[in-house]
């Protein structure tokens, strides 16, 4: 589940515990335990607001930001 | 052993050593490979070994009491952890962990002395280290005691995008390197998108207006 992609949350499942306070904190449902116990992972709901990497208890949720200047930004710099 | 000998051959403390040197060197050194979140050694505890960084991030970071962390520094190979100690005798001065998969080459304490004390150029390529750690921790000092969150998030949104190596970073690491928690950068980063400065996407923040960041940043011009 672990994808760099930008905008994904990077979720490692080698350290993840299933313990599910992710779960728990996810605000719009975004995560959830399958019956067998593993953790399932919904990109629509998720709205990146890192409630889930707060809780983890292990480090195993990230979601990264780039931070990138504007393009008009970039534009006007080099005016 | 030959991966250790390699490593050591092309870092910039041995440059000036021959090959015989690196092998006698190499041979006191063992290699040490940590998981991402994984902790090296805790802050306090005695000196018994010195690290350098052979591939991956850790970071050094200091406790508070009710459990707070502040990253005091980043280090990325071929960066030396607790060479300080090493030298001074003294505890461990920080907790350091893994950012990611890590690689070390480890030298019993002992052993780095010994080297530092045979071999000149070797010492001077670490007190050339040593004077530059120096600098930048009067810097993070500055930082913690002079500005405020706003002004010390808005330097490292430049910093970090105007920087052309910079990894990807979450607001999590942000809080940890401006001596906060996660929630006082986020609402620093809804005040930013609010006054039109920056725009918060999922993975991305764009700045809009360099030149405001600038100004809250570096107050009275750089």
């Amino acid at each position: 589940m672990t994808a760099a992609g930008s905008g994904v949350p990077e979720i490692d499942l080698a350290l993840c515990t299933r313990c599910g306070d992710c779960v728990d904190a996810c605000p719009s449902g975004a995560l959830s335990m399958s019956a067998a116990g593993e953790l399932e992972f919904a990109l629509e709901r998720c709205a990146y607001c890192a409630d889930c990497e707060d809780v983890c208890p292990v480090g195993a949720i990230a979601l990264p930001f780039d931070i990138v200047i504007g393009h008009h930004e970039q534009q006007g710099d080099e005016e | 052993m030959e991966r250790i000998e390699l490593y050591l051959t092309e870092h910039p403390y041995f440059r000036d050593l021959d090959r015989r040197q690196i092998t006698e060197i190499a041979r006191q050194a063992t290699a040490r490979t940590l998981l991402r979140g994984e902790i090296l050694a805790l802050e306090g505890e005695p000196c018994t070994t010195v690290y350098l960084l052979l591939e991956g991030r850790v970071r050094a970071l200091k406790m508070s009491p009710q459990g707070r962390e502040q990253v005091v520094r980043e280090l990325r190979p071929p960066q030396a952890i607790y060479l300080a100690p090493a030298l001074d005798g003294g505890p461990l001065p920080a907790t350091t962990r893994a950012a990611t998969r890590a690689t070390l080459v480890a030298f019993p304490r002992d052993a780095m002395v010994d080297i530092l004390s045979r071999y000149p150029s070797v010492a001077m390529q670490v007190l050339r280290d040593m004077a530059t750690r120096l600098r930048r921790f009067t810097s993070l000092i500055e930082d913690l005691s002079l500005r405020t969150v706003p002004e010390r998030l808005a330097k490292l949104l430049l910093e970090r995008a105007e920087s052309p190596d910079a990894h990807r970073i979450t607001q999590q690491e942000m809080a940890v390197q401006l001596g906060t928690v996660r929630e006082v950068v986020a609402r620093a980063l809804a005040q930013f998108e609010a006054q039109g400065w920056i725009h918060v996407q999922r993975g991305t923040i764009e700045i809009l207006d360099l030149d405001a960041l600038r100004e809250i940043a570096y107050p009275g011009g750089v």
